[in-house]
């Protein structure tokens, strides 16, 4: 790609890796949530190979480093559910309190947000590394 | 022949789908609402989240979110399985 759409992307990611951040971090406060929080997140960084190519953004975001990250989040978000079982049900929030409206409030929601954004966005950036690692080969 | 029986069954839908949206019911009045007037009363208590939209996805229907996230680990790994790299020893 041209040095402009180089330096704009560049320039673009971060600000995008705060707002996913802001919106898993925020999600139950305000609009928002782990999903959409994932995506950007993940956005963020096929903005960045699709402008700088597969083989330099994969010296710094590693697959398997990506491939750690979705796994791991994805057992938290079970463990925290299994959690639950033992105050009452799977699922149940057991971190209650809190003043409404601050960030330390909402229980499980916060983490299970966080887990939910960081799992999402390093499943859609796994998936665009695979399929690009079997374009690349051929 | 097929063809006509494609005509027969794109009518047939059509008629469906458009007594279907002449019959509905006008916007703001669903049948039950007992469940809606309950999670506006008592998600900020019950969650202690002020969202309530993020409340019911993350909280009361937390096994939805689950299965979605259960959905994304599907294809991720049925991508890498149809494109691995290298040949799976047998």
């Amino acid at each position: 790609m041209t040095l402009i759409v180089r330096t704009t992307t560049k320039l673009v990611s971060p600000f995008m890796v705060t707002y996913a951040a802001y919106l898993m971090l925020y999600g139950h406060l305000s609009p928002g949530g782990g999903f959409q929080a994932g995506v950007i997140l993940a956005v963020s960084v096929i903005l960045l190979i699709t402008s700088h190519g597969y083989k330099r953004v994969k010296r710094k975001f590693r697959l398997k480093e990506v491939s750690l990250i979705e796994s791991a989040s994805a057992i938290t978000v079970i463990m925290l559910a299994i959690a639950g079982i033992i105050f009452g049900s799977f699922f149940y929030n057991f971190l209650r309190g809190g003043e409404f409206g601050s960030l330390i409030s909402g229980g499980i929601i916060p983490i299970f947000n966080i887990a939910i954004g960081l799992k999402v966005g390093a499943g859609f950036a796994l998936l665009f590394y695979i399929l690009l690692r079997w374009v690349e080969s051929d | 022949m097929r063809n006509a029986l494609g005509i027969v069954v794109f009518l047939a839908f059509t008629f469906f789908l458009l007594t279907a949206a002449f019959e509905i019911r006008p916007f703001g009045e669903p049948v039950h609402r007992e469940m809606d007037n309950y999670f506006i009363m008592h998600a900020q208590e019950e969650a202690s989240a002020n969202n309530v939209v993020t409340s019911i996805v993350f909280d009361y229907r937390g096994f939805d979110t689950l299965g979605e996230a259960t959905v994304l680990f599907t294809a991720v790994a049925g991508v890498l399985m149809a494109l691995r790299s290298r040949g799976v020893k047998t």
